[in-house]
């Protein structure tokens, strides 16, 4: 029956489970008779209570009707819940994004039915020339071992954190094609592009995805970052994994990837607070919102995060004014600065010159300044170490073990 | 194992929770509030992606200066780092660090190893003139050695000292300038066209930017040698490597051997013992210089310098940062103190209120006592300031014309010092110091002007991501020479190149100005470093500056644009600022078009397309269309594309050709009695529609094919044949009475837009009259470049009846 999800060995002892904690549970939701879910943080719990609503129950009354097809199954996600994938006969699957595009996967040597719902794009298993305009995937693609199957980049060699991928730009094997509101058409079409890999920001050039949908190129659009929750977005390794036809390794990877929650379950919450921010070129203060998925990462990792109350599900970020920002993050313990987009600090003088308010803060008083490495935002396949990071710093644990914060001296 | 549990577990687990749940609590297991619009963009994506998009900022011409800080929002300036991050290939992307010369990717499978074979030599004797290989066509096996012994800095080449031989002849090279790191040279090499895409040097090759419809790169060269190398043209529908020999000299007057500097505190001031080797005046030539000096204090710091040497005197004019030192005096505290008035130096005011003192050096690039006197503290403190020998530049040569104005050598001056300038090249407003990096070359800024302060007729410039606009809000004259105010729409340049110099301004929250010299009514390139991310970021513009009347005192040159109108053909040859009118090309009976030539083979077609348009379309959404005919090699001023629809002409001589769309039978009727069908790559029309013996033949010869119909125009075809005209039928229009449904035409206007491709629309088949449809023959002349022929066909179907 589920033949794709190879790990859903266990589907017939799962529903006996359900059999019998029907017969067991009583009380509501939060209050766990399993020891695991006992020891999960608040917020962790709250968010998992979220991600349990999928794929427990296969209701697939939502999958989309394509002539000729019949859904079988829809992909089981713990944490995403900007795309769905369902799954039918013989190999076909159809992604789902939220609030933006379909697309009707097929598998290698199959062909797509003539009569598709209308704007359902259509992806050919496996893609293997991929031109990649959202920089956040391509650390995902390296993840998968999925370079080789990437031919054009929307970024220079220089641009790219994600060493693998610069090298591969220096070796031409992945070349230069046009920034994504410029693309080199020529050089997509005549080397034979199959996917275009953009990021939101092609909605704001509409006739360059126009373009490139005519010269036959699907152009997938990665939402990843709507996501809230930060092992959300890492889940979207899952749709990469299908356009790759490497869903195995994507579904191993994320696994990898969720250990860091597992470590931290029962982690007790040190209620110290950890400010996130960095100063923009108009001496205000950009923050985090509060369902941001920084934010998150923050109390997954056993902080608080003093701007929680700026709770806004169409923003990541807020910019306040210093005044403000002082207000909130005065007894702030801890200190990360944003440095993609503002220059990396050298030394807290470095933070202090942005701003004399800043020196009364607590964080920067007692000396608990981190700033984050640049290559932060090109690493989403391993953006959860950020959580493994910020526990560190919370619990005074070996600074070298950090991924991508460093302490800021003085 | 453990993970077949653990996933055993969580499936337990969610189903714990879920029925646990349900049951108990109803809470509503079904999909929770919406995920955030896809319109919103999430600054995660960094660099590449972030907020929303500033609003575009055209720069039309006569615009001045940018509005007050304030007006800008802040989220505006965060994309900047998503525009600028993704250079294309127009933008010189280079390291802070300026160890890596530009250029130096190897773009094809080529290794990337630096280009510097061997090790840096540092012999007192002459550089090693030849190359051991011999010339070969650019087959090189080993990169180019481009060691030298001439000093590093930036060179500016005058007549005669570059050379070039190989290939047809048709396109011209020149050298924008060498720059000497760490002794090495390079050169920046420019390509006369733009479809020179790569150019390759001993083995390795370097992508090329367009910049003005010049292919450019900064490669390895070699000096007082040929240089052998190719360029790669991708003009015909066969690319293929040209080769050519290039011969830069430069006399070595700076001295024949490289200081190492790493001694700086044993050195005391005016110490010459005889076998140091110091680079003291003796190995400077007399001349001009600018150069960068360092300080030991933060608040001592000299914001620019100019050496004056003669006789092996060195005169050194520093410009301080601050105003607080009323004196230096050539030595240490304990010294000035102890000196007499008269010796100490007193501080001469610049223009900009800022203090300059002239001091006379024994030396440079050893550390030299200079001691200040504080007026507020009425004390004297110790200094050092070295005079970097490595960032000298040389203000001489036939390029800069005479830098009046500049202080004298004279020293003991009393502070009386009005209209002082400090340092450079008269430039008051902004401080400038010579750093390597990218190069720009050196530009003849005198003019003909009377001194004073100006507002230029025109500004336009081209270059970078159009997020940022550039205006010139003024142009000072001083002694003869044009000083242009530069404003960037961003507060993120830090400096400008220009003239072979770089130049600081002055920055608030969302501009940065600089004041640099420029050439009137030319194309200047200029270089501006935006700081938006950590690494600093060199982005090329071409600006062109006009001021009616000047340059070359030419009268019958035309005044900067007027108000072209959006619903008339010009009654009036269009005043196009850097163009000079030559005649207009009377059209006797035809209604719908108008010529008007220019000087340098440049024409400016008019088309009234008959129909009230009045959309936000870029160049194409007014009544009046507006071509420009360009030779294929002709410059034009920069930023002239944003007002007018460019058609570059390919390379006739070279065997280059159009590949043009052609959806028009009458356009290509013509151009078949004209024998200009090479032109065409592809039709509107099927095979089978067309009856024309030598266009089928064409279609059977796989030379041009169907791109789909005018109002279903195949895309991807255009793109697989390098389309790069499209000429439309008037079908495309409504017609005129009757509501005016545009659709067909905004949307070719848009896609071809985004492809590049000048659309052209034949309205000849709405011409009263037979004769004023022929006449159209004339225009099609002039963008294919067969006047003569056209002539003869629209004389002969005139007669035809």
């Amino acid at each position: 029956m589920r033949k794709r999800q190879g790990r859903c060995i266990l589907s017939g002892a799962v529903i006996l489970m359900l059999v019998l904690m029907t017969v067991l549970g009583s009380g509501c939701g939060k209050k766990q008779e399993e020891k695991t879910s006992d020891s999960r943080t608040a917020a962790e719990k709250e968010l998992a209570d979220e991600g349990v609503n999928k794929g427990a129950e296969a209701d697939l009354s939502d999958a989309p009707k394509i002539s000729g097809l019949v859904c079988e199954s829809k992909l089981s996600l713990q944490y995403a819940e900007a795309f769905q994938v369902y799954k039918y006969n013989d190999g076909f699957q159809v992604i789902d994004v939220k609030n933006s595009l379909s697309y009707l996967v097929v598998p290698e040597g199959g062909e797509a039915p003539e009569d598709l719902p209308e704007g359902m794009t259509v992806l050919k298993q496996p893609a293997e020339h991929i031109y990649v305009a959202a920089t956040a995937t391509m650390a995902m693609f390296h993840a998968l071992d999925g370079l080789g199957q990437v031919k054009f980049s929307a970024l220079n060699a220089e641009g790219w954190y994600v060493d693998e991928a610069r090298e591969a730009m220096e070796a031409g094997e992945i070349r230069f094609a046009g920034k994504y509101s410029e693309p080199d058409y020529e050089m997509l079409v005549n080397e034979d592009c199959d996917l275009a890999v953009e990021s939101q920001m092609i909605h704001h050039t509409p006739k360059v995805m126009e373009m490139l949908q005519m010269m036959d190129i699907p152009v997938f659009v990665d939402c990843s970052s709507n996501e809230g929750h930060p092992l959300g977005r890492v889940e979207w390794i899952k749709v990469y994994g299908i356009l790759l036809d490497k869903e195995e390794e994507a579904d191993a990877f994320f696994e990898e990837q969720t250990k860091v929650l597992e470590e931290l379950e029962g982690f007790q919450n040190t209620e110290q607070s950890v400010v996130y921010f960095y100063i923009n070129s108009s001496g205000q203060a950009v923050v985090r919102t509060g369902t941001d998925y920084i934010a998150r990462m923050i109390e997954i990792a056993g902080g608080r995060y003093p701007f929680d109350s700026l709770a806004d599900e169409s923003k990541s970020t807020v910019t306040i004014t210093m005044e403000e920002f002082y207000a909130a993050a005065a007894d702030a313990d801890y200190m990360i600065y944003n440095a993609s987009i503002d220059n990396k600090l050298d030394s807290i003088a470095d933070l202090t010159a942005k701003d004399e308010i800043l020196k009364d803060i607590k964080a920067v008083k007692e000396g608990n300044v981190f700033c984050t490495d640049k290559d932060f935002y090109q690493a989403t396949d391993i953006a959860s170490e950020m959580i493994s990071d910020i526990h560190l710093m919370l619990t005074g644990g070996d600074e070298d073990e950090m991924t991508f914060l460093y302490r800021v001296k003085k | 194992m453990k993970m077949w549990m653990r996933k055993g577990l969580s499936g337990l687990l969610t189903a714990a929770m879920l029925i646990s749940c349900a049951a108990g609590c109803g809470i509503d297991v079904s999909a929770e509030e919406a995920a955030p619009t896809p319109e919103i963009i999430q600054e995660e994506q960094m660099p590449a992606e972030t907020g929303q998009m500033p609003a575009e900022e055209e720069q039309l011409p006569g615009e001045e200066e940018q509005p007050p800080a304030e007006v800008k929002e802040p989220a505006e300036e965060e994309q900047m780092p998503a525009e600028e991050e993704q250079t294309s290939a127009e933008e010189v992307q280079q390291p802070a660090e300026g160890e890596k010369p530009a250029g130096e990717e190897a773009v094809s499978g080529s290794s990337a190893e630096s280009v510097s074979p061997g090790t840096q030599e540092e012999k007192a004797g002459p550089l090693e003139l030849q190359s051991e290989e011999p010339a070969q066509s650019g087959t090189e096996q080993a990169p180019v050695d481009n060691s030298t012994t001439l000093a590093d800095g930036n060179y500016v080449l005058g007549e005669g000292q570059f050379s070039y031989s190989g290939g047809t002849g048709k396109v011209k090279i020149t050298c924008g300038g060498v720059r000497v790191a760490g002794g090495k040279a390079y050169g920046i090499i420019q390509f006369s066209s733009k479809n020179y895409t790569r150019i390759k040097v001993g083995c390795i090759e370097y992508e090329m930017s367009v910049v003005d419809g010049k292919a450019q790169a900064e490669v390895p060269v070699k000096i007082n040698g040929i240089t052998d190398i190719s360029g790669y043209t991708t003009a015909m529908s066969d690319p293929h490597w040209v080769d050519y020999q290039i011969t830069i000299s430069i006399s070595e007057d700076t001295g024949n051997d490289k200081e190492d500097n790493d001694k700086p505190g044993d050195n005391k001031p005016g110490d010459n013992k005889p076998g140091d080797e110091k680079p003291g005046a003796s190995m400077l030539k007399d001349g001009k210089y600018s150069i960068g000096v360092d300080s030991s204090a933060a608040m001592f710091r000299v914001t620019d310098c100019t050496l004056t040497v003669k006789s092996k005197k060195i005169s050194a004019v520093i410009t301080l940062s601050g105003t607080g030192y009323g004196y230096l005096y050539l030595g240490t505290a304990v010294e000035a103190a102890g000196a007499a008035r008269s010796e100490w130096i007193p501080f001469a005011a610049d223009k900009n209120g800022k203090y300059t003192y002239t001091l006379n050096l024994e030396s440079i690039d050893a550390p030299i006592a200079v001691a200040a006197y504080s007026t507020k503290n009425k004390v004297w403190y110790d200094r050092t300031l070295t005079f970097k020998k490595d960032t000298l530049i040389s203000l001489g040569g036939e390029n800069q014309g005479s830098n009046t104005g500049n202080q004298g050598g004279s020293t003991g001056n009393t502070g009386s010092g009005t209209g002082n300038q400090g340092g450079g090249t008269g430039s008051n407003n902004s401080s400038w110091s010579a750093t390597v990096g990218g190069s720009t070359a050196g530009v003849n800024s005198s003019i003909n002007l009377a001194d004073g302060t100006y507002t230029p007729d025109q500004f336009s410039f081209s270059g970078g991501t159009g997020r940022v606009s550039i205006s010139c809000p003024k142009v000072v004259v001083r002694g003869g020479q044009a000083y242009a105010t530069i404003v960037f729409g961003s507060g993120a340049y830090s400096y400008v190149k220009a003239d072979g110099s770089t130049y600081y301004g002055v920055n608030t929250a969302g501009t940065s100005t600089f004041e640099i010299p420029v050439q009137l009514n030319q194309n200047n390139t200029i270089i501006g470093c935006t700081t938006r991310m950590s690494a600093a970021h060199e982005i090329i513009y071409s600006i062109f500056v006009y001021i009616e009347g000047a340059s070359g005192g030419d009268a019958s040159e035309q005044a900067a644009a007027g108000k072209l109108s959006a619903t008339e053909l010009s009654k009036e040859a269009p005043k196009i600022a850097g163009l000079t009118f030559a005649e207009e090309t009377k059209a006797e009976e035809a209604e719908y078009y108008k010529i008007f030539k220019y000087e340098g083979g440049i024409t400016c077609i008019e088309i009234d397309l008959g129909v009230d348009i009045d959309k936000d379309l870029k160049l194409y959404g007014k009544e009046i269309l507006r071509y420009l005919v360009v030779p294929y090699d002709a410059e034009i001023p920069a930023g002239l594309d944003k007002e007018m629809v460019v058609i570059r002409q390919p390379d006739k001589e070279s065997g280059e050709s159009f590949h043009a769309y052609v959806a028009s039978r009458d356009a290509l009727q013509w151009m078949d009695d004209m024998g200009q069908l090479e032109n065409i790559a592809l039709l509107g029309m099927k095979e089978e529609e067309c009856e024309t013996e030598n266009v089928q033949k064409l279609f059977q010869d796989k030379k041009i094919t169907f791109g789909g119909t005018y109002n279903n125009m195949k895309y991807k075809a255009f793109v697989k044949a390098k389309c790069d005209l499209a000429v439309m039928p008037a079908e495309i229009l409504p017609a005129k009475d009757g509501e005016a449904d545009l659709e067909k035409y905004i949307e070719a206007a848009e896609y071809l837009d985004e492809l590049d491709i000048p659309l052209f629309v034949d309205r000849s088949s709405l011409e009263k009259t037979k004769k004023g449809r022929n006449e159209w023959i004339k225009v099609y002349g002039i963008i294919f470049g067969c006047e003569d022929e056209a002539d003869a066909l629209c004389q002969a179907e005139t007669e035809k009846g």
